[in-house]
């Protein structure tokens, strides 16, 4: 199915609906005319480990944005126009949840709960939770919650790399102030080469945490960022070492 | 700590995926003893730096956990088949995963065990949590 072939209808009966706009009916028969476009893309974003309901809803969005903001003056198809909205919003819905790895879907579900319910227990008790606090918290097993922690490792490492929309810079480095100098030892540095390729913030961090001898919580006030965002930064910055040296 | 009723002890291939077994046998030890879960990722981390260590030294067919704990700590040994001559070498104990490893834990140890494994051990203590 291409985009061109979305509509039953004509061009210049797609044309003359929008000329109607903003009818209420009309914009409704075009959201009826168009859904199997909608459709389709949200069935080309499935399997990734979002329910395919969501998937249809999200490209639903998009379609009524597009019907809104269409102007049938310009000359471009419709159909081409929608297709870039519904694919933009879908793409949007993937970046929000943070999911680019496939995880099985209760298992991400649970991840969802377990991050959620971890990062509300540590701001209310000052310090990390622990598993049975978790699992009490979230109403699952201690099971759910350790399968779960390992599954936001993958995912934590994979949303602060994705590209933020400022598409110069990563979640990671923007968190925390940005005028933190340190002057790290040449010697220290040449311990992993692989250190000097990663973004400052985190190599900071390592370096205070495994030259300067600093605790997470230390860490954590002296870059004005949380414990729990030093706690991730630090595992993801090891992941990434490691992965560079082949070991 | 060698009560034998709280030592858990798992032998796998020498390969990153039971490395992955590894650090989650690792966690589910430290979850039980109630460790917060930032030390539990800590765990983690370290179980995975030191069989990275040991495999970077010598190759190996075969790794081996062994953990045991009391109320306050998990100790953790982690050993291969490998031959690296000798054990621990200057260059090992200077290397990146080592200092990881020992910034990551309260005590850290590298010598040999059942007769002639490398091995690299560490304990780490549970933060006391305040309820």
């Amino acid at each position: 199915m291409s985009a061109e072939a979305a509509s039953s209808r004509s061009e210049e009966e797609v044309a003359d609906l929008f000329r109607r706009l903003p009818d209420p009916s009309a914009r409704d028969e075009l959201a009826e005319e168009f859904l199997p476009l909608a459709e389709y893309f949200a069935r080309r974003f499935s399997g990734r480990g979002e329910p395919i309901e969501d998937l249809t809803q999200t490209a639903s969005l998009g379609l009524l944005n597009a019907i809104d903001r269409f102007d049938p003056d310009r000359g471009v198809p419709f159909a081409t126009y929608a297709a870039a909205t519904i694919v933009g919003e879908l793409k949007r819905h993937f970046r929000d949840r943070g999911w680019a790895l496939r995880v099985p879907r209760n298992v991400q579900e649970t991840a969802i709960l377990v991050n959620r319910t971890m990062s509300s227990l540590w701001q209310d008790l000052g310090r990390a939770p622990t598993v049975p606090e978790i699992a009490s918290a979230a109403d699952i097993g201690e099971d759910d919650v350790l399968q779960a922690l390992d599954a936001l490792q993958a995912y934590t490492t994979d949303s602060l790399d994705a590209p933020t929309s400022d598409a110069s810079s990563t979640a990671a480095e923007s968190i925390g102030q940005e005028d933190v100098s340190f002057e790290i030892s040449e010697e220290w540095l040449s311990l992993a080469p692989a250190l000097r390729d990663l973004p400052e913030r985190e190599r900071m961090i390592l370096y205070l945490r495994f030259f300067e001898g600093k605790t997470q919580t230390e860490i954590a006030e002296e870059l004005g960022i949380s414990q729990m965002h030093v706690s991730r930064l630090v595992s993801q910055s090891l992941e990434k070492l490691r992965g560079q040296q082949g070991g | 700590m060698s009560d034998p009723s709280t030592t858990v002890s798992a032998d796998v291939p020498a390969t990153p995926e039971s490395v992955q077994v590894l650090r989650n046998v690792a966690a589910g030890v430290a979850a039980r003893m109630d460790m917060p879960i930032d030390q539990i990722e800590e765990i983690r981390l370290a179980v995975t730096e030191a069989a990275t260590l040991l495999l970077n030294e010598a190759s190996a067919e075969q790794l081996r956990m062994s953990i045991a704990r009391d109320d306050d700590a998990i100790e953790i040994t982690l050993s291969s088949d490998g031959t690296p001559d000798p054990w621990p070498s200057e260059r090992a104990l200077a290397s990146w995963p080592w200092l990881v490893v020992k910034g990551l834990t309260d005590e850290v140890r590298a010598d040999m065990v059942d007769e002639h494994r490398p091995s690299i051990g560490f304990t780490k203590r549970r933060e006391r949590v305040s309820r």
